[in-house]
């Protein structure tokens, strides 16, 4: 496909630098009340640790460390820790006070609010949910929002809520930005020898079948039955298969699942059309989601093999969708 | 025994009032009811292998052949109690698997719910203009955060020091790995975000910050998509809000052909360059420019994009209750764009272009890629503006696209290096970035940028151009008529 790059066609512009850095909460939520934005989650819990005098000393060096590791075997109850583990990232934000005083003169701490001015002030939020089922040692979710302003797109991401990535650069960083985001690590499962089974490439699966084999009874031999009355599978060479194995796809689906992602797309300014783009990550692999149906109209879940940065692929079109028809006009 | 209908409930829970303990006591109800009727297919196949018919097999083996038919034939037969567990049991599972997905969609639409809230209800930020054009210092304080870069940035540290903001956005062209490292770092968000705060604490503090889990389940999935599972009936309607119709001449340039696209999408402009409010279109509103003479004639079908599309409603609709998941699938506006053109009269094998903004495009690439639509029509060029179109994986040979994208519009964010080398699809991409993002994605930007593509001598674009004169699409002295059609949503 050749790719033809004009120059420039209007008026000269900015430029955007991009940048990532990571952030505790507190810092966060401080940051956002000084430049008057309105975070994607409730503050009240570091609201009400940053209105406080009374904050302990700071722990430091080992000391910390090992109150750290004691705070989630504590007796006490999980909200107190929380609120312990906010006190202590507030503390430490205000004995850094000086420092945060000089940086509000260096361009990256200028850089850090205007991201998040900008953030505050998007015309187009993607908002991004991931479940995780990796393992003991990972973490359950990924929660992001990434915004869109003038030229600057920049997101927010947060694995457990105590640190937060803000990223922020040109909207044609874009892809690799939400790349960033759902890549994932490779998973650690033993490989069964047995399994003979050649990788998923793509999938296609009634609605019925795929949610039936996840519910709590786990009744795999009632599947084939239910495949039975909800014919439609078919595996990635688009050839169809029978009961029995649309049954056994979708147990493999079930059994290998890794991730899902449920990213939305909304614009600040209707509240009545939202987008959004589904996919399943099956072990090491993403797969994007889509409906369809049969001739009889059997509901499909059809999945399609991808990249994380098809993310941007997939989005394009919603984004498409969620656009008003009368954006650009004067 | 013929099995009993599944109580399909698949579909969105907006429209659908059941309860879901109601629908599980459904569930158990058949599954109790199959329990039952299995056991008792067990017990009486116990009874097919007592010793009495044992014995009475030896002594009068008709007479066990029979009764071991009638008893099994009752049980594990096609019609046997047996076979009616299944179906029960069956129906129980089918019953719980809609329940997910129907949680499933209840949970999404709070999500969405949520999410509207907090874009329509918050504060705007204080804007810093600006502040996001860091000069050279600002990147090698961004550096300083990032071993990756900073290596890199090491080694210009005197040049970059002393940058304008034009030669730092040389260098940054110059320099794509510097944007990669910033971006990406080394791996993914779990690489670099994973705190060790206790396994214990995490749910606890997530559910403080009002961040719900979300569950890693098929069946989750399964209602994420059912919400996209919408009414795709659609209406064509001859004609157009405006009070005259809107007539085109055959376009000149590119220029020319984007611009009649913006005047089906917004209206036509009166002599002041403004548009009357009696001339704006309505939502759906497609233009179908003939240019020609039978049997030599031609036709450009002008596609805006058509996210108003049935959800306006009137004021006493709750518009929460409007609210339309979009999946990016469009097939409503692809089929009424189809029974637009079999209204208009084109007939059978006629040479067409289809040019599209938006989803507009992206449909347009869409129709040209389905055998059926092509059966129908020569479809010989598609021009889009500010369209996602790599969706689109095969088009066929002998249709030309020619796909204009602004760097600055979030709308087209495919990335054309991830498309297949193939020489009928020509992407332009050109620097029209405003500062505003809705107007990046807008088609009077789109026509200046097609008005760079008129007077440029890239020989691919000079080729997608001279094959839209040799088609008679470009330049045509022909006649014209317009005709305009409204395509809407039905039965929602």
């Amino acid at each position: 496909m050749p790719v033809v790059t004009l120059g420039r066609v209007g008026p000269p512009r900015d430029v955007v630098v991009p940048g990532r850095e990571r952030l505790e909460l507190v810092e966060v939520v401080r940051l956002a009340r000084e430049v008057g934005v309105v975070l994607p989650w409730r503050t009240d819990l570091v609201d009400a640790v940053l209105d406080r005098p009374d904050l302990r000393a700071v722990r430091t060096g080992e000391a910390r460390r090992a109150w750290f590791a004691r705070l989630g075997e504590d007796a006490r109850p999980p909200e107190d820790a929380v609120a312990a583990l906010l006190e202590e990232q507030a503390r430490r934000v205000e004995e850094r006070a000086e420092e945060r005083a000089r940086d509000d003169a260096d361009a990256g701490a200028q850089a850090r609010r205007a991201a998040l001015s900008a953030f505050g002030a998007a015309e187009v939020l993607i908002e991004l949910d991931v479940a995780l089922a990796l393992g003991p040692t990972h973490p359950d979710r990924i929660r992001a929002w990434v915004g869109a302003h003038g030229e600057a797109a920049v997101s927010l991401a947060t694995l457990t809520g105590v640190d937060v990535e803000l990223a922020w650069g040109a909207v044609g960083a874009l892809p690799e930005m939400l790349a960033h985001l759902v890549r994932l690590p490779a998973t650690t499962r033993d490989a069964d020898p047995e399994d003979d089974r050649a990788p998923l490439g793509a999938f296609t699966l009634p609605v019925e079948l795929m949610a039936a084999a996840d519910t709590g009874e786990r009744r795999d031999d009632l599947l084939p039955a239910l495949a039975a009355r909800f014919p439609g599978g078919s595996t990635r060479d688009g050839a169809p298969v029978d009961a029995a194995g649309a049954a056994a796809l979708a147990v493999r689906l079930r059994d290998g699942l890794t991730a899902r992602l449920r990213a939305v797309v909304r614009r600040r300014d209707d509240s009545e059309r939202a987008g959004l783009v589904v996919w399943l990550r099956v072990e090491d692999r993403w797969f994007s989601l889509t409906p369809g149906r049969t001739a009889t109209g059997v509901a499909l879940a059809q999945g399609r093999a991808v990249d994380p940065r098809d993310l941007a692929r997939d989005l394009g079109p919603v984004l498409a969708g969620v656009w008003g028809r009368d954006a650009g006009a004067p | 025994m013929s099995e009993p209908p599944i109580v399909s409930v698949t579909g969105g829970a907006g429209g659908i009032e059941a309860r879901y303990e109601d629908l599980e006591t459904l569930a158990r109800l058949f599954d109790d009811t199959g329990d039952g009727l299995r056991s008792a297919a067990w017990d009486d196949k116990a009874i097919a292998a007592n010793g009495d018919l044992l014995e009475s097999a030896v002594l009068s083996p008709g007479s066990f052949a029979d009764a071991e038919g009638a008893v099994l034939g009752a049980t594990v037969g096609p019609d046997g109690l047996a076979v009616s567990a299944v179906g029960f049991e069956v129906d129980a599972l089918g019953i719980r698997a809609n329940v997910g997905i129907l949680r499933g969609v209840d949970d999404l639409q709070r999500r969405l719910f949520e999410g509207l809230d907090y874009l329509a209800g918050r504060a705007l930020g204080t804007i810093l203009p600006g502040l996001l054009l860091v000069g050279g210092a600002g990147l090698l304080t961004l550096a300083a955060s990032n071993p990756a870069l900073a290596a890199l940035v090491a080694a210009h540290r005197d040049e970059l020091a002393g940058m304008g903001k034009e030669e730092l956005i040389a260098f940054l062209e110059d320099h794509p790995e510097v944007v990669q490292h910033l971006i990406n770092g080394s791996g993914g968000l779990l690489d670099g975000l994973l705190s060790n705060v206790p396994p214990g604490l995490r749910g606890p503090l997530l559910a403080g910050l009002g961040l719900d889990p979300l569950h890693p389940t098929l069946n989750g999935a399964a209602g994420d998509l059912a919400g996209l599972f919408g009414d795709t009936g659609y209406e064509v309607t001859p004609g157009g809000a405006a009070d005259a119709q809107r007539e085109f001449g055959a376009p000149t340039s590119l220029a020319d052909l984007i611009r009649s696209l913006d005047a089906t999408n917004g209206g036509m402009p009166d002599a002041t360059g403004e548009v009357p409010a009696e001339s704006r279109p309505g939502d759906g509103e497609i233009d179908i420019i003939t240019i020609g003479e039978p049997p030599d004639v031609r036709y450009i079908v002008n596609l805006p994009g058509t996210d108003d599309f049935g959800v306006t409603g009137d004021a006493v609709r709750d518009s929460r209750a409007n609210l339309e998941l979009i999946g990016g699938q469009g097939t409503a506006y692809a089929a009424g764009i189809r029974a637009a053109m079999e209204q208009a009269g084109i007939p059978p094998g006629a040479p067409v272009a289809l040019v599209g903004h938006s989803q507009g495009g992206m449909t347009a690439a869409y129709l040209a890629s389905d055998p059926g639509f092509r059966d129908a029509y020569d479809v010989r060029h598609v021009v889009t503006a500010g369209a996602p179109t790599a969706q689109i994986p095969d088009l066929p040979d002998d249709v030309q696209v020619l796909s204009l994208e602004n760097t600055g519009d979030v709308v087209p964010l495919t990335d054309g290096e991830d498309n297949p080398d193939e020489p009928n699809r020509t992407t332009v991409r050109f620097d029209g970035a405003t500062g505003d993002i809705a107007r990046n994605h807008g088609l009077d930007v789109y026509t200046e940028g097609a008005a760079a593509v008129d007077a440029s001598t890239d020989p691919s674009l000079t080729e997608s151009l001279d094959q839209l004169r040799e088609d008679g699409f470009l330049g045509n002295p022909g006649p014209t008529s317009t005709s305009t059609y409204t395509i809407s949503r039905s039965g929602g």
